[in-house]
């Protein structure tokens, strides 16, 4: 159990690192490929080289400690846009836990505005690729991965028997 | 069967597992009220499927079948892959960029200039408040003025303003 919560905490090391010297233009890319590609592969070769499979680690002890390192790494992918886009809920929060006086909804939506926390997420997306925007016309189309996202979620909340999230 | 193997194959299906009971319980929910938070009864779900994990964990392990560390890493990857799953169902109920992706898959937002229309920062923002005071997170005194009413959610907001900082992000 220590391997997998060790390992997660040295990729959770190498990511500050890397993110604070060079923030990559698509950090979902990059974020995905750090926690999950690196370390998946680095540990498929390990175990192949080394104990798994030889006696002293079954292949289900390998499976086991694999799981567990991608439960780390997917609880951290999920959160990690909200700390990337500044979750909205997130700094209200903040914002009424610092204040010792009840702070006004106009105020609040005010704010937001204000500062264009909740704009600019176009530019996000497609920074990502996940749209492409004509810079002629001002036309926005999905690519690829954009639609695959985009059916995800809608097959997802027809599924669970919900309307669409209201943002 | 190996217990590991119980464990791991039960814990490889829990995603879905997680999927089908949400889906069965919002179905149940909706037709009691129509005005329920989905996001409590998620939550509430999540946190009430650590009760029968435990019961078989501790019958497993007074079985024998079982050492504690096995216990304690079936609640721990369960509880990982509950978060992990909130995450995923709150961004398909409250995340602005999947609001946007879906938004051009279904043909409302065709234009940079259209993204403003389908989307106003204002209602976003009044809909958040409105599930935060579902949630029991925050209180709305006064009639038009908010007071934070979980305490642990703003320190959960402080830490990961820090870790944002840390990451290079301004503030």
């Amino acid at each position: 159990m220590l391997v997998p919560v060790a390992l997660f905490i040295a990729i959770g090391f190498v990511h500050l690192t890397l993110w604070r010297w060079r923030k990559p233009q698509q950090e979902i890319q990059a974020l995905f490929a750090l926690f999950v590609l690196v370390p998946v592969l680095l540990g498929f070769a390990l175990g192949l080289a080394t104990d798994c499979g030889r006696g002293a680690l079954t292949p289900i002890d390998c499976a086991l400690a694999l799981l567990l390192y991608s439960a780390l790494a997917a609880a951290y992918v999920q959160t990690y846009p909200a700390l990337q886009a500044c979750s909205p809920s997130l700094y209200i929060a903040y914002w009424l836990g610092s204040q010792n006086t009840p702070v006004r909804e106009t105020e609040i939506v005010g704010h937001f505005v204000e500062q264009g926390i909740l704009q600019h997420r176009l530019e996000d997306l497609r920074r990502e690729g996940f749209i492409r925007i004509d810079e002629s016309t001002g036309a926005v189309a999905l690519s690829t991965k954009g639609r695959f996202l985009a059916r995800l979620f809608v097959v997802y909340r027809r599924l669970i028997g919900l309307e669409e999230g209201k943002g | 069967m190996d217990a590991k193997l119980i464990l791991l194959l039960s814990l490889t299906g829990s995603p879905l597992a997680l999927v089908a009971l949400h889906s069965l319980v919002l179905r149940v929910a909706s037709r009691q009220s129509k005005n329920f938070s989905a996001q409590k009864v998620t939550l509430f779900l999540l946190c009430c499927l650590n009760a029968p994990l435990l019961l078989v964990g501790v019958l497993l392990r007074k079985n024998g079948f079982w050492s504690g560390v096995d216990l304690v890493y079936l609640l721990l990857v369960y509880n990982l892959v509950a978060y992990s799953y909130f995450h995923f169902f709150n961004m398909s109920e409250t995340a602005r960029r999947i609001k946007i992706l879906v938004g051009i898959f279904k043909s409302r937002i065709n234009f940079v200039a259209g993204y403003e229309d389908a989307y106003h920062p204002t209602d976003s923002v009044l809909v958040r408040l409105e599930r935060m005071t579902a949630l029991g997170l925050v209180r709305r005194v006064q009639t038009d003025r908010y007071v934070l009413k979980n305490r642990p959610f703003y320190w959960t907001a402080r830490i990961l303003f820090y870790v944002r900082r840390l990451l290079g992000f301004k503030f």
